[in-house]
């Protein structure tokens, strides 16, 4: 092997050593002992691997990122989010945090409250500060602000759940609403595996953006009200109520069938048993003839169904 | 005229306008902070790097980056990438902490890295990508092999052992394209901006 050969063997294995170094892999490479010209190239050849490295794979488009989907930049009929321009940089971060939890309010018609005040502020978990209490239904949501990562997070909530049972999930978020993280109890209660022993809860989610978490929680908990097809039949139906008392009935029948052995269903079951059919048929008659519109008839059924399980 | 994609130069002026919205910044911005999120975790954990771990690093960097004032700002892939590394690096610190199994004894799992990025930092990270886009179209004139071996070896993830076998060729011959590659890319670089040099001057 000639000197010349050596020296391109050697050149060749610097470019080898180089992306090694570029992966974590190995030391920067010595040049000191290549001529001082070399030194030049091969540092700018170093240069061109530096840039080229690690480009694979690209970015999906926009409409497939994960991470635009994640960040809310994607979505049918959604109008562009500007960015402040020079100087207007949003400085209170709790300013940001109401007006996400006043966004998700909007995004779901008023069906949500939102109170600012909650009572449970005082049981806060340590590092935690209490925001808001989002309410919708049976569901209840207190908001924090402080970090959704801290290691000693989930032991906090478990003694905040424990405190409060009529919480249902807290969701803890970033100052800015842009790190928030839903917790549920179980994700905040160590679980017993007969094998492994205790586990610690698993992390819900990656955190997101708090209107994205707290929208899809809910959208997730609402009952949702499909359009039926063919419907119009029932606007000129005579005998409407007697109709809708049977049908009703027979569904009742149905759930008060079963054999619960868990405590909240058989509360459930009584909670059926006691609903007044009559009353129930009438208020669909009010929905036929026009009288009552469907959000009122939603209202109604989520008064009766408080009122009874209270 | 909003209505066009936006050209990477122009990012920082509408930025600075208010006139740039977050869809597009992302787009301009989500390759250069991939690699740089990907360079970040390796840099720690030595190791070929998670999808879900990029996406996350690239999540909070874009985050970060959205909340900076324009007005301070000096160019925004660099910085985009300057804090995609670090948040990277501080991805790559947890997934370390995670696999020695002592995240229940530290108290701060990951002591986050710089918040604020120096103007000389931005300005290398930006260089960089410059370097990029012209050798990305100096790859384009290269042969159909050379190409492939650097689209692969050093653009993605593959080992030059296993292009050279993939290829049918000696790790050693493997080895001296490679470096053939990069030198006629670092002379196509060289000739272009010789080229602009020439023609700024002739402009003047």
């Amino acid at each position: 092997v000639t000197d010349d050969g050596e020296l391109e063997n050697r050149l060749d294995a610097l470019i080898e050593e180089y992306q090694l170094y570029l992966r974590g892999l190995g030391p920067e490479p010595d040049l000191s002992d290549l001529p001082r010209s070399l030194q030049e190239t091969t540092k700018e050849g170093f240069k061109i691997v530096r840039a080229l490295s690690d480009r694979e794979p690209t970015s999906p488009p926009l409409e497939q990122d994960p991470v635009a989907i994640r960040l809310g930049l994607v979505g049918s009929g959604s109008s562009p989010r500007m960015l402040p321009g020079a100087g207007h940089r949003d400085s209170a971060g709790g300013e940001v945090l109401e007006a996400s939890l006043d966004e998700v309010a909007f995004r779901f018609q008023g069906r949500i409250s939102v109170d600012r005040t909650p009572s449970w502020s005082p049981d806060s978990p340590e590092g935690l500060r209490a925001v808001a209490q989002c309410t919708v239904l049976a569901e209840a949501v207190a908001v924090f602000a402080g970090d959704a990562d801290a290691p000693e997070l989930p032991g906090g909530l478990t003694r905040f759940f424990r405190l409060r049972p009529e919480i249902s999930a807290a969701c803890v978020s970033s100052s800015e609403a842009e790190l928030a993280v839903v917790f549920a109890p179980a994700d905040a209660t160590p679980s017993l595996d007969p094998a492994l022993g205790w586990l610690d809860p698993h992390r819900p989610r990656s955190p997101e953006p708090l209107a994205l978490a707290l929208g899809r929680f809910f959208e997730q908990r609402l009952p949702r009200w499909d359009r039926v097809s063919a419907a119009d039949v029932f606007t000129t139906m005579d005998d409407f109520d007697t109709v809708a008392a049977v049908a009703l009935n027979a569904e009742i029948a149905t759930a008060l069938r079963a054999r619960p052995r868990l405590q909240f269903r058989k509360e459930g079951q009584r909670v059926l048993d006691e609903i007044d059919s009559a009353r129930m048929a009438s208020l669909v008659v009010t929905v036929q003839t026009g009288e009552m519109d469907s959000d009122e008839l939603v209202e109604k059924l989520a008064a009766m169904a408080g009122a009874a399980a209270s | 005229m909003d209505e066009l994609e936006p050209d990477p130069e122009e990012l920082l002026p509408r930025w600075q306008a208010g006139r740039l919205d977050e869809a597009s910044l992302y787009a301009e911005v989500a390759d250069p902070m991939r690699q740089a999120a990907r360079w970040g975790i390796r840099y720690i954990t030595s190791s070929d790097p998670d999808t879900q771990d990029v996406e996350d690093v690239v999540y909070v960097a874009f985050c970060e980056l959205r909340r900076k004032d324009p007005a301070g700002i000096s160019s925004v892939i660099g910085l985009a990438k300057a804090i995609a590394r670090k948040r990277g690096q501080d991805q790559g610190r947890k997934i370390v902490r995670r696999r020695e199994q002592v995240y229940e004894s530290i108290e701060n799992l990951v002591e986050t890295g710089a918040t604020e990025f120096s103007d000389e930092l931005v300005r290398a990270a930006a260089e960089d990508e410059e370097l990029y886009l012209t050798a990305k179209d100096c790859l384009d004139r290269l042969p159909e092999e050379h190409r492939d071996l650097v689209a692969h070896t050093i653009m993605g993830p593959e080992t030059l052992s296993d292009w050279a076998l993939r290829k049918g060729k000696t790790h050693q011959a493997a080895s001296k394209q490679k470096r053939k590659a990069i030198e006629a890319i670092r002379r196509c670089i060289k000739a272009k901006r010789s080229d602009e040099t020439t023609g700024r001057e002739v402009a003047s």
